[in-house]
């Protein structure tokens, strides 16, 4: 059978899932992580994959453990690290530093299930350090939102970091 | 003017064999030469800072700089213009944050001292607080550089009292010169702004592109060259009929096609109208140099100013700091043009030669990379290959300057790394080397010069 | 560099006392010293540029830097490995910008010169027309490495030609290298992509850390610890509030290389939330290790946690299975590239456990990572002030507390908390420092054991 264009999802769907996404990243600017992990469904997958800076026409076969990741977290792994941001012991975030989300590009797209809907954004993460040091980190996402009572809880997200060398000393923030 | 400065005196020639042709990387990426070269270069050459036609009335300025000085323009009532360093006598504040504007006041943010046109002070916030005898006024102007000249609509300046006249300073590269400056009657204009670019590369790997590297075009260029010509690739380069001229570590390397470069920029228009005024200008300049003008050609003139006749894209490279400069790019064009000619050559020097040009994006990922790799302790200490065309050169009875034969060669990279040394070399200006002597002598008019080559 | 030689070699003999244990912070921070470092260090040591699990295949290459030098590793058709400077021989461009890959030619971007994969200047557009032919291409091949020298797997470069081979350079610290490289029959590999970072601080404190600050473990990372923590570590607790200082040495006196190891033959897996398919795979296969390196080795340090350093900018950790190079970016900045380690033997449920732990400990969101970042970033910003480079920090702990142990080479102090391992550490920095020539820098192998000895240890 031809697949046939997916009719977009409703104006009303768009609304919520776009909210679900600030508002995602209100809570995280406000370290609200048991907020953010209420957000997650059970089966959330998280992930961000390592990627090297390559020509073209190369032609090296791909690693056959694959490359390496970031992120590659579900909900308890995520809980872990909640715990250790929480624990009091995490010096570098101690007096808090200042980051700020901004996500843009939203775009909400119908899937075949009623009550998933996938969605591209971009994510713009500002931080200030200590002394001032100030790093601007972008990234594009591709999530699976699904629709479970009254919430949009995320399912899935894949993040793409647009830097080829990390210009942090650490990465103790969610994308 | 010496401008001294406490250090070394190292022997520059170890750092360049040009009759080898080797350079070593060092002077791309070196704190120290690159210190020096402000004070023996910069402080001392003429330096290009405006085309007349960018302040045409009195009280129009713009602000510039000559090396890393920052220094005002400016037109005054007589018409004259006057440059002098944008930094008060007071507490050294800039004075001028405009890129360009026409006033009759320079008035400093911090304590208001105000100065005129000329850069005389002429007055200052709460004035009374000062005594009788505190403050010279006469004294306490805007520093004026040394000498201002102007070559038929290049402003040059220069800080050394002792230097040659401008004339003298182009020498025989006036003829060369003459080809954009005077091909048509009515001299020349910029048109548009000024376009800047941060570029993280020795500002000498510019210059050098520009004066005599036709050889990268195909290579580096080729996609934009096929992009702007239905994928046909560079035009092919007659090594016979295209040359290389130098001149006091000036240079242009030429084909004598008259078309490679009109048809680079991609504008039909541009073409024919050339085309249409070259007898014109063969009955100007002489048949040679109607043939050489807009043919594949690249020029710089000594030390940081470049352009491509027939193309039309004029630009300098502003040094800040051993490891990066500031590219200035104008579009230039003959005054008696109509409007929508102008307008051709406007948008082709866009399509080619602007910041999100065809080929000006292939050019300074390289530069970059040639810089920024010697960051490398070992690296650095390589050396790199200058000896294309090394055995080429030929006496020609018409080229004026050291004139090799194919436009593919070093050479006029030679001859400016040959004026590079010579200047971080001698202390008296007067002592320095002609390469070559003179030809022309200081006449004027290289077009009233009929009889000394025969056109 | 501002000052002349003599008076530049006066001040180091000053800047670092490694029998007190003091350094001055101006070591961390000055411009004239890093410049220095780059010559006498870097432009002198072996350094650490692939593995060749990297570059299986002819043509496969790899960029690297060499101190602040951009270099290209290539395997070549005959299999083996050559190292060039990663710059054009004409105008200096870059030749490849890539970070790895497979090519057969390298073609400069400015003027397309191209290079073979042995560096020969195989092409150049227009050599007849421009050049009339006249341009003799065997004096401008790529600039090679000096040396390029392969111990089991790691492949090493060196510009210095008078530099010991890199089998002497490397000395007793091939005997706990071995427990990585040599443990299995199989051999090692490196893992996934290069995990990147930029980092603002001084090269030699992210080194002095991993090589022997086991004090740091239960302070600094606390907080991972009690996330993941799920074995004992010679009875390192979260807050510092305990040690077991037999459960360890600190090893050093071995031409500049430090190694700390515990000795329970398992604690390397101490950071794996589910460390069972490793010690499986460890029980399994703990014979042959004994077989192949004897007992002290097999039994005691084969899947402990151990930290490598081989001077001056590598380390490994096998257990934590992080393998990591730093690469200096002035005096205040570095690069440090991580890959994940494993052993060629591994089942590859194993070695992806590894791959994965790797980069949750110590990846580039790494739960242990995400601690040391700052510390090393402000311990290199404070010795940046004009009152704090006059001061000195210090390496004193356990002084003149070091010996013989039966079975293992080198200078040894008890347990993972000690600074014994960073004193060697300075001290050698300061031997090469200090000489002109690599025939002034001294060889020591403390407590050498023979070949014999080591394997029936």
């Amino acid at each position: 059978m031809l697949d046939r264009p997916l009719a977009p999802p409703p104006v009303e769907v768009i609304v919520a899932v776009t909210q679900a996404l600030h508002r995602e990243a209100r809570l995280l600017d406000n370290e609200d992580l048991d907020g953010w992990l209420a957000m997650l469904g059970k089966d959330v997958s998280y992930r961000l994959e390592l990627k090297s800076r390559r020509f073209r026409a190369d032609r090296s076969p791909p690693f056959p453990l694959g490359p390496g990741v970031i992120f590659n977290e579900d909900l308890g792994r995520l809980k872990m690290r909640v715990d250790r941001l929480k624990s009091g012991f995490v010096w570098a975030e101690d007096p808090p530093n200042y980051i700020r989300r901004a996500v843009s590009n939203v775009e909400v797209l119908a899937t075949r299930a009623d009550n998933e809907v996938r969605v591209h954004s971009v994510l713009g993460m500002h931080r200030n350090r200590i002394d001032g040091t100030t790093r601007l980190l972008t990234a594009g996402r591709t999530d699976l939102w699904r629709s479970e009572g009254s919430a949009w809880l995320l399912a899935a997200r894949e993040i793409v970091l647009d830097h080829s060398v990390l210009p942090d000393s650490n990465l103790n923030a969610f994308f | 003017m010496r401008f001294e400065r406490i250090g070394r005196e190292p022997d520059y020639s170890r750092y360049m064999d040009l009759k080898e042709g080797w350079l070593d990387r060092r002077i791309f990426s070196d704190a120290d030469i690159y210190e020096e070269e402000l004070y023996r270069i910069f402080a001392r050459s003429w330096l290009f800072v405006a085309h007349e036609s960018q302040i045409p009335n009195s009280g129009d300025f713009l602000t510039t700089h000559m090396g890393e000085d920052a220094v005002i323009v400016a037109r005054q009532p007589d018409g004259s213009i006057r440059v002098m360093l944008n930094s008060c006598p007071h507490r050294g504040n800039k004075v001028c944050f405009a890129d360009a504007g026409n006033t009759r006041r320079f008035v400093c943010n911090y304590h208001g001292w105000a100065f005129d046109t000329a850069g005389d002070l002429k007055g200052m916030h709460e004035e009374y607080c000062y005594d009788a005898g505190d403050i010279d006024f006469k004294n306490h102007g805007l520093k004026n550089v040394a000498k201002v000249g102007n070559y038929k609509g290049l402003v040059f300046a220069t800080f050394n009292s002792d230097a040659p006249s401008l004339e003298a300073w182009l020498g025989d590269f006036r003829w060369y010169l003459d080809m954009i400056l005077d091909n048509e009657e009515g001299g020349t204009e910029f048109i548009g702004g000024c376009i800047k670019s941060v570029i993280s590369a020795n500002w000498k790997f510019g210059v050098e592109n520009f004066i005599g590297d036709a050889y990268h075009a195909g290579w580096t260029h080729d996609s934009g060259t096929r992009s702007m010509n239905n994928g046909q690739p560079f035009p092919p380069i007659d090594m016979d009929n295209s040359y290389h001229a130098s001149v006091n570590g000036h240079g242009w390397e030429f084909g004598t096609e008259g078309v490679g470069d009109l048809f680079l920029l991609g504008r039909p228009k541009v073409m024919d109208y050339y085309n249409k005024i070259r007898p014109k200008m063969a009955e100007r300049l002489g048949e040679m140099r109607s043939k050489i003008f807009g043919s594949v050609a690249s020029a710089s003139i000594f030390p940081n100013v470049s352009f491509l006749p027939g193309i039309s894209t004029f630009r300098q490279w502003q040094p800040k700091g051993p490891m990066q400069f500031e590219l200035k790019t104008w579009v230039i064009v003959n005054k008696n043009m109509p409007d929508d000619i102008k307008e051709e050559v406007t948008k082709g020097v866009m399509q080619t030669f602007g910041p999100g040009g065809t080929f000006e994006m292939d050019d300074g990922e390289n530069w970059e990379n040639c810089t920024t790799v010697n960051r490398g302790v070992v690296t650095r200490h390589e050396r790199l290959h200058y000896r294309c065309g090394i055995g080429r050169q030929i006496e020609h009875d018409t080229l004026p300057g050291i004139v090799y034969r194919g436009q593919y060669n070093d050479a006029n990279q030679r001859g400016f790394y040959q004026r590079w040394l010579d200047m971080m070399t001698h202390d008296e200006f007067g002592k320095m080397p002609a390469r070559p002597e003179p030809q022309l002598g200081n006449v004027g008019e290289t077009r009233n010069l009929p009889g000394l080559f025969a056109l | 560099m501002l000052l002349g030689e003599d008076e530049m070699n006066d001040n180091i003999a000053d800047l670092v006392d490694s029998r007190t244990g003091r350094q001055s912070r101006s070591i961390y921070a000055s411009e004239d010293i890093y410049r220095q470092e780059l010559e006498r260090i870097f432009g002198r040591c072996w350094l650490f540029l692939v593995h060749t699990s990297q570059i299986p295949k002819p043509g496969d290459y790899f960029r690297t830097f060499m101190g602040e030098d951009d270099v290209i590793v290539i395997r070549q058709k005959d299999g083996s490995i050559k190292a060039f400077l990663n710059s054009c021989t004409h105008r200096g461009n870059r030749i490849c910008r890539a970070d790895r890959g497979n090519a057969r030619a390298f073609t400069c971007n400015y003027h397309g010169w191209s290079f073979s994969p042995d560096g020969a200047l195989a092409g150049v557009p227009l050599e007849n027309e421009a050049y009339f032919g006249e341009l003799d291409r065997t004096k401008f091949g790529l600039i090679p490495v000096t040396k390029v020298a392969e111990y089991k797997g790691l492949v090493f470069g060196c510009w210095d030609a008078n530099s010991p081979s890199l089998d002497d350079y490397l000395g007793d610290a091939k005997f706990f290298l071995d427990v990585w490289l040599d443990a299995m029959p199989g051999g090692s590999a490196l893992l996934g992509e290069t995990q990147k970072m930029v980092l603002g601080t001084n090269w030699k404190l992210p080194v002095e850390n991993v090589c022997g600050d086991g004090y740091h473990l239960g302070w600094a990372h606390a907080g991972a610890m009690a996330a993941v923590q799920s074995m004992d570590l010679t009875g390192l607790s979260v807050g510092n509030s305990g040690v077991d200082l037999d459960g360890g040495l600190s090893v050093a006196g071995m031409n500049g290389h430090m190694v700390l190891s515990a000795l329970d033959g398992v604690s390397g897996y101490a950071f794996y939330p589910d460390p069972k398919p490793i010690l499986e795979y460890l029980e399994a296969n703990r014979q042959t290790v004994i077989d192949r390196l004897g007992e002290v080795r097999g039994r005691q340090v084969w899947g402990a946690q151990v930290n490598i350093t081989i001077f001056p900018n590598l380390q490994l950790l096998p257990g934590l299975n992080w393998f990591r190079v730093y690469h200096p970016k002035g005096p205040t900045q570095i690069e440090q590239w991580t890959w994940a380690m494993a052993e060629n033997d591994m089942p590859e449920a194993v070695k992806a456990q590894i791959l994965e732990n790797q980069c949750l400990t110590f990846g580039l969101a790494g739960l242990f990572d995400n601690d040391d970042g700052d510390n090393l970033t402000a311990c290199t910003e404070q010795s940046r002030g004009w009152r704090t480079a006059q001061m000195d920090v210090y390496t004193n702990m356990a002084l003149g507390r070091s010996g013989k142990r039966e079975g293992f080479p080198g200078d040894i102090a008890s347990g993972l908390v000690s600074e014994h391992n960073q004193r060697y550490f300075y001290r050698r920095w300061q031997e090469h420092m200090m000489a002109e020539t690599w025939a002034e820098v001294p060889t020591y192998n403390i407590n050498s054991l023979t070949d014999e000895e080591a394997e029936h240890a």
